[in-house]
């Protein structure tokens, strides 16, 4: 009985505890303005501590306002976006994805403000090329990607490139000031590493539990044997183009071959990127293929003097490419009371000099692209340098995923087979066409 | 299969060793949770000193506070309400017949083998935006609080019921006779004795609300300041496990921690409940 | 769970003009108002007719429809339940599920019976503190046992490390990232979070059972296999009727499991029903497909549970 009692009084202590907190709370939400922010761009750190300490800054300069930033996973923040914002009490401000699966829902179902009054009033149109702005457009009804105002705009450039352990190299007979400039010459210093490195320890540390790992990877292969362009028009779904074309099955039949020959740790499926770069930051694995986000966690662990970054080299075209583009999208909210100020806020995060420079600091690239990396840091420089390489030789792939609202499970579900030998690259290319053509039906 | 007669040494031992097979995946992330963020954490992981700092990294950056806040409100409403419901339904089916009520009764029934799945998409429009009201509650407590009384009250007045039913009628009829209402008879003569079951369908509506994920994860998602503790790990768990493996265990701790203090309490009634079906005479 | 109100009379035993058999249950007071039941009955039912059977005829209504949750419907009639059929995809995760109930109800169900066999008949001292351990595994929150459990199938984590320590270490692998493991990987959490409630389920029954009849068979001459399906498993009927609903039902409510730990990967390997239809509503912005998938979901589940529950009662009235 007395047990009992005791259990009873737990429950209601409990509850009581939390109607006074509660109480307490409501009290709390007094005269601030709250701009509530998402963003999955906390990875080892990558931005966190840029965004963290920018809104300090941002408050201060704006007494009265309270700068809420929300770190959520990347397929929880995409999971949830839609429908935060349709709720009405969702986010103000928010990263999303470009691509059918979230921008084109965004936009059509008029979740988010087209910024076009915005570019025009902090002349955000020096930012990037012009060619780079498709990636945020859209027609208002979601189905033409490429054309059409602009709806977001994105705080760093992103690229995919290999984070190469110098000691490794050297200790297998590479010399790491004379790496491969071609992709065949890539392909045969792999085999040495793993001719050379101990059985246990992989070549490419990978880490593809989310799925996006091996979509990463696979671009640097891909620019080897496909024109970035055609890409490019897949992703856009300009009428007519095609996964399925033979430079495509090849590149596919080379990420196998890696596979097979057992480049990869096996336990890439347990482990997310992010957490690959990390492990790879503590030594195991020659290199890390991924994206450059990561880059902080990579010198932290290893020691800046100890890595070379490069993109995959071009094949026989010689146009550099990799998988990439610039970070996610950061919307406005349709359904926000704040949009001038979240403009501002976007504003200040973007191109103010504290946020560049805050942003290097934490090896993160501006996509500002008249920003300058400061002279000394050779690491950052050469993360630099990769992104420029690319992004001059207009090799950027975008990232695949944009292409259905399916395509992310589709290339996920395809990659993980064809990795494991359960499914051709033939197959796979056909099964990602599928899924194109389905959703390119319901665009005409 | 030839099954042979363990005696009670050897029972003791199987005991033992599932009793440890059960503790041992709690025991686990405790242990992890034990650990400093920087510790390299692998295999059996037990800890050598106790430190405490993982919990309080969980507690301020997962946001807890607002988390169990929310899910005490939540499973706190929903307790009391479905208890309330249930009681008088389970009255009704359980001393008394009237017109439809073998209809009604399986029907209601059906409720505690019911998925969330097969109802959260229209749950999710309809509080976006209420038919004929066009109120929005999404994000707000209601949207959890409303369905889940809706299925809990088909588990209490299951349960509620057969505690009536087993109930001596000549209680009831002297009762009667001696010209009580209805109501009289539930409020003086029935609702004392009931008190045990009420509290094992409490302790059981309580759990398994405050474990609820998918309705929490469609419903009230949008906001920090609504989401249940689960669905807080959940978040949690995706943007840190990589890199801080031992706050989320931390954090999955103080999830847990809740509902096995009270269990530690309560856990006959736990126990009786679950068994209900089989044990009853 | 069975109504036992149901066997009032057994069809054609009906004699007429006989007095009504009385039958345990429900009496009827003198001058108790038959209606006013409804009173009582009116609250909880409105927020269940409301909140639940409400909810569950609008999924039917909208999985007649293409549409994408954000935008106008376009009526298509039968069309999603025609590509349900043809959806390889969403047959994959029916296979899981059932698969999953294997590991949820039968294994657990007959573990606890071989053991319950095996084990002492004797009142067991101290039975109250073994019941509260085991029965923890169904008192924790979905997300936590992932979490647990997602450390425990880790790499570096505490299987692999104990294959290792007895000699087995070849055996360790990613478990929940192997196409072949993930899903029975899954599996075992499920048998773990229900086998103790299976096993106290039947040692508490098991001491129900009069002495009488085991000393009866054991004159008889049966060895203890005999035993155990001449006494045991007939006198235990009713618990393993209510472990198998309470352990199905628990299969099915493995979204929260399989959401936190492999997402339905790798490959599909692990895709349930439940995670296939979140997938469809909220990220393939699919809602009429989701809620076919839903219906057929909510279809399978009632069916099952009607198959026990004839099962049991079948077995009853033997």
């Amino acid at each position: 009985m007395n047990r009992r009692l005791l259990g009873v009084l737990f429950l209601v202590a409990f509850t009581l505890l939390a109607a006074v907190t509660a109480g307490a709370y409501a009290g709390r939400q007094a005269t601030t303005t709250t701009l509530t922010m998402w963003s999955y761009d906390n990875q080892d750190p990558g931005l966190e501590p840029v965004l963290k300490q920018l809104s300090k800054d941002f408050e201060k300069s704006h007494p009265g306002v309270k700068i809420n930033v929300v770190f959520k996973s990347f397929t929880d923040l995409v999971g949830t976006v839609p429908r935060a914002l349709a709720s009405g009490s969702g986010p103000d401000v928010t990263e999303g994805n470009q691509g059918y699966q979230t921008d084109a829902q965004l936009v059509k179902a008029k979740l988010i403000l087209p910024l076009t009054k915005y570019i025009k009033k902090y002349k955000w149109d020096k930012l990037y090329a012009p060619s780079t702005w498709g990636m945020f457009r859209w027609t208002p009804d979601g189905k033409s990607f490429g054309k059409g105002p602009v709806w977001g705009i994105a705080q760093t450039g992103q690229n995919v490139v290999a984070f190469i352990n110098r000691k490794k190299l050297i200790a297998a007979g590479i010399n790491p000031n004379k790496l491969p400039r071609t992709y065949a010459g890539w392909e045969r210093m792999l085999a040495t590493l793993r001719a050379k490195l101990p059985a246990d320890d992989p070549v490419i540390e990978a880490g593809n539990k989310s799925g996006y790992g091996f979509i990463h990877i696979f671009g640097g292969i891909w620019g080897a044997y496909v024109q970035p362009q055609s890409v490019r028009n897949w992703v856009y779904h300009v009428p007519g183009s095609r996964y399925d074309s033979a430079g495509t099955i090849k590149a596919l039949g080379r990420l196998q071959a890696w596979a097979k020959a057992g480049y990869f740790n096996d336990d890439y499926n347990a482990v997310q990127e992010d957490a690959a770069a990390g492990v790879f930051a503590k030594g195991k694995g020659a290199m890390w293929i991924g994206g450059d986000w990561d880059s902080t966690i990579i010198k932290e662990g290893l020691g800046a003097k100890n890595i070379v970054v490069m993109p995959i080299p071009p094949g026989p075209s010689g146009q550099w490419a990799s998988i990439g583009g610039l970070s996610g999208p950061w919307h406005i909210s349709a359904k926000t009371k704040y949009p001038d100020l979240g403009a501002e806020w976007l504003n200040y995060v973007i191109t103010s000099t504290r946020a560049k420079a805050l942003m290097f600091s934490q090896q993160q690239i501006p996509s500002d692209k008249s920003a300058k990396a400061p002279a000394g840091d050779a690491y950052l420089g050469q993360v630099s340098k990769a992104f420029q390489q690319v992004a001059n030789d207009d090799g950027l792939l975008l990232y695949t995923d944009w292409a259905s609202p399916s395509m992310y499970t589709t290339l996920q579900n395809q990659f993980q087979l064809l990795l494991a030998g359960r499914q051709t690259p033939a197959g796979m290319a056909k099964a990602v066409q599928d899924d194109w053509a389905k959703f390119d039906k319901t665009l005409r | 299969m030839t099954a042979v007669r363990i005696d009670r040494l050897g029972t003791y031992f199987v005991l033992c060793t599932f009793s440890l097979l059960a503790l041992y995946p709690v025991l686990s992330i405790l242990f992890l949770a034990l650990h400093r963020k920087t510790d390299l954490v692998s295999g059996f992981a037990i800890p050598t000193r106790i430190d405490l700092s993982s919990f309080e990294a969980a507690w301020t950056e997962g946001h807890f506070a607002t988390g169990f806040k929310s899910s005490f409100i939540v499973a706190g409403a929903v307790t009391a309400a479905s208890a309330v419901l249930s009681i008088g339904t389970g009255y009704a089916f359980g001393t008394m017949r009237f017109v439809g009520d073998r209809i009604v009764f399986p029907i209601i029934l059906l409720g505690i083998i019911f998925p969330y799945e097969a109802t959260v998409i229209p749950l999710y429009y309809d509080f976006q935006d209420v038919p004929l009201l066009h109120w929005n509650l999404l994000n707000t407590y209601w949207a959890l609080i409303l369905p889940q009384i809706g299925q809990s009250v088909a588990f209490g007045t299951f349960w509620m019921r057969a505690f009536f039913r087993s109930t001596p009628p000549s209680l009831i009829e002297a009762a009667r006779i001696d010209g009580a209402s209805s109501f009289g008879v539930l409020w003086r003569v029935l609702l004392p004795q009931a008190m045990p079951a009420v509290l094992t369908m409490s302790v059981l509506v309580f759990t398994y609300t405050w474990n609820e994920f998918l309705l929490a994860l469609v419903l009230v998602s949008g906001t920090e300041t609504h989401q249940t503790a689960p669905l807080g790990l959940s978040f949690f768990a995706g943007a840190s496990r990589a890199t801080d493996p031992t706050k989320v265990a931390a954090a999955a701790v103080l999830v847990a921690l809740p509902i096995l203090l009270v269990y530690l309490f309560l856990q006959r009634h736990f126990v009786r409940g679950m068994l209900a079906g089989a044990l009853k005479e | 769970m069975a109504d036992e109100g149901a066997d009032a009379a057994r069809p054609g035993e009906q004699i007429p003009g006989a007095p009504r058999r009385r039958r345990r249950g429900p009496t009827r007071a003198p001058g108790d108002p038959r209606n006013i039941g409804w009173l009582y009955v009116l609250p909880g039912l409105a927020f269940y007719v409301l909140f639940t059977l409400a909810p569950l005829l609008h999924t039917v209504y909208y999985s007649l429809f293409d549409w994408d949750g954000l935008t106008a419907k376009t009526w298509v009639g039968l069309a999603n339940y025609g590509e349900a059929l043809h959806d390889s995809v969403l047959r994959d995760s029916f296979v899981h599920s059932a698969i999953l109930i294997v590991y949820y109800a039968v294994f657990p169900v007959i573990i606890g019976l071989v053991l319950t066999a095996a084990l002492t008949r004797s009142v067991i001292r101290g039975f109250r503190f073994f019941r509260t351990v085991l029965f923890l595994p169904q008192l924790i929150a979905g997300v936590v046992i992932a979490q647990a459990w997602t450390w425990i199938y880790a790499t570096e984590g505490p299987l692999n490390r104990f294959l290792e320590l007895i000699g087995l270490g070849s055996l360790a692998r990613p478990w929940l990232g192997d196409f072949t493991w993930a899903l029975p990987s899954i599996g075992a959490i499920g048998s773990w979070v229900t086998f103790g409630l299976c096993m106290v389920l039947f040692i508490a029954g098991v001491q129900k059972i009069p002495t009488s009849l085991y000393d009866a068979a054991r004159v008889d001459g049966a060895g203890p296999v005999r035993e155990f399906f001449a006494v045991t498993l007939p006198g235990l009927r009713a618990e393993i009727l209510v472990a198998f609903v309470l352990t199905t039902i628990n299969a099915l409510r493995s979204f929260d499991i399989v959401y936190n730990t492999t997402a339905g990967g790798p490959g599909g390997s692990t895709l349930v029903p439940s995670m296939y239809m979140y997938q469809n509503a909220f990220l393939y912005n699919r809602v009429g497909y989701a809620a076919a998938i839903a219906t057929v979901l909510a279809i399978a589940i009632f069916l099952l549970a009607a198959v026990v529950l004839r099962i049991g009662d079948r077995g009853e009235h033997q």
